[in-house]
């Protein structure tokens, strides 16, 4: 299509969407919406988002909010102060340190027998590995498609 | 006047204007309804200084393609995965808002139907087509601010604007000048 023929293209198209104009609202529409403002208007301030607060409380929670994130602020780095000079929080720390040696003794363990395994015996575990995981999302897809079909179909509707 | 008689007031000038944007938007109507309701719950939140707000129309615009976009993102991505290509499937089917294409079909057609055939064919199109051509005739946004809206690219906004004029042309039998000599 050449440029002249696009601009025709466009032309005749705006003609005619030009001359839609406004669709009309379902009847009953105003009526549901005014229900929904009527029952949100009964709605206690607590339940309501806050923009929609009274100023007063809006500015009332704000300083109360930023108070509160002073305090915890403040009270967790006094907390870590006095907890770093007490013993149990050292021996916490030795405990820690002794637990990641166990881990690296295991991690040396596992090493060492992988070196020693066949490369053939490891390449089949590991394609076992692979099939599993393949086999899992298959069955995962299956099912949420299977979930998704009644929602599927009131969308299209 | 009363607020709530205000807000009755308002709700009836306005709510057409809203529920053609969600509804051409999304070619779903119970959607739209649900986002148009959404949009005058908003504006109630802040009637007061709306009611006298000289950008109303805008404002009410801008809030139903927004949430009517960010529905659009939200359904895609549950279900997009799965169903993509029965959509797709179904879209490339051109029957939707077919009709007799004789020479004079537009001059014997009344208004109202040509109307709801026009309506109907623009609703048929697929999503990333009927949705950037709306943004650019109906919001009358431009290319780079849709791409902007949408997240998509420059050019896949041009190419889909011009494929959705191309299916709306081949839907509704739209000759160009050119052709009708040829």
């Amino acid at each position: 299509m050449n440029p002249q023929q696009e601009q025709q293209l466009e032309a005749s198209v705006r003609r005619e969407l030009d001359a839609l104009g406004e669709l009309t609202a379902p009847p009953a529409l105003a009526n549901r919406i005014l229900q929904a403002v009527g029952q949100r208007a009964v709605v206690p301030w607590y339940r309501r988002a806050w923009p929609t607060w009274p100023l007063s409380l809006r500015l009332a929670s704000l300083v109360g909010l930023l108070g509160a994130s002073a305090g915890l602020g403040f009270g967790a780095w006094e907390l870590a102060n006095t907890l770093a000079g007490q013993d149990s929080v050292s021996r916490w720390l030795t405990d820690a340190s002794a637990l990641w040696r166990v881990l690296g003794v295991l991690g040396d363990i596992v090493r060492t027998s992988f070196s020693r395994l066949d490369s053939k015996i490891l390449g089949a575990g590991f394609a076992l590995m692979f099939a599993t995981g393949v086999a899992c999302v298959g069955l995962g897809s299956a099912c949420v498609r299977l979930a998704l079909r009644p929602a599927l179909n009131r969308i299209e509707s | 006047m009363t607020d709530a008689q205000q807000f009755e007031t308002f709700l009836h000038n306005y709510q057409h204007m809203v529920f053609s944007t969600a509804m051409r938007l999304t070619a779903n109507q119970s959607e739209a309804e649900d986002i148009t309701q959404e949009v005058f719950l908003r504006a109630y939140e802040r009637f007061a200084q709306l009611q006298h707000s000289p950008t109303v129309g805008g404002w009410l615009k801008t809030v139903a393609t927004n949430l009517s976009l960010n529905h659009l993102a939200r359904y895609r991505s549950r279900w997009t995965f799965f169903s993509e290509v029965f959509r797709n499937a179904e879209n490339d089917s051109d029957e939707v808002a077919d009709f007799p294409a004789t020479d004079d079909t537009h001059q014997t057609l009344a208004a109202t139907d040509r109307r709801a055939l026009v309506e109907q064919a623009l609703q048929s199109l697929p999503a990333p087509q009927r949705v950037p051509l709306v943004l650019h005739h109906f919001e009358e946004l431009g290319y780079e601010e849709i791409a902007e809206k949408l997240g998509v690219s420059l050019g896949k906004v041009k190419t889909d604007i011009f494929r959705g004029r191309e299916a709306l042309r081949r839907k509704l039998h739209l000759k160009l000048k050119e052709e009708e000599s040829g």
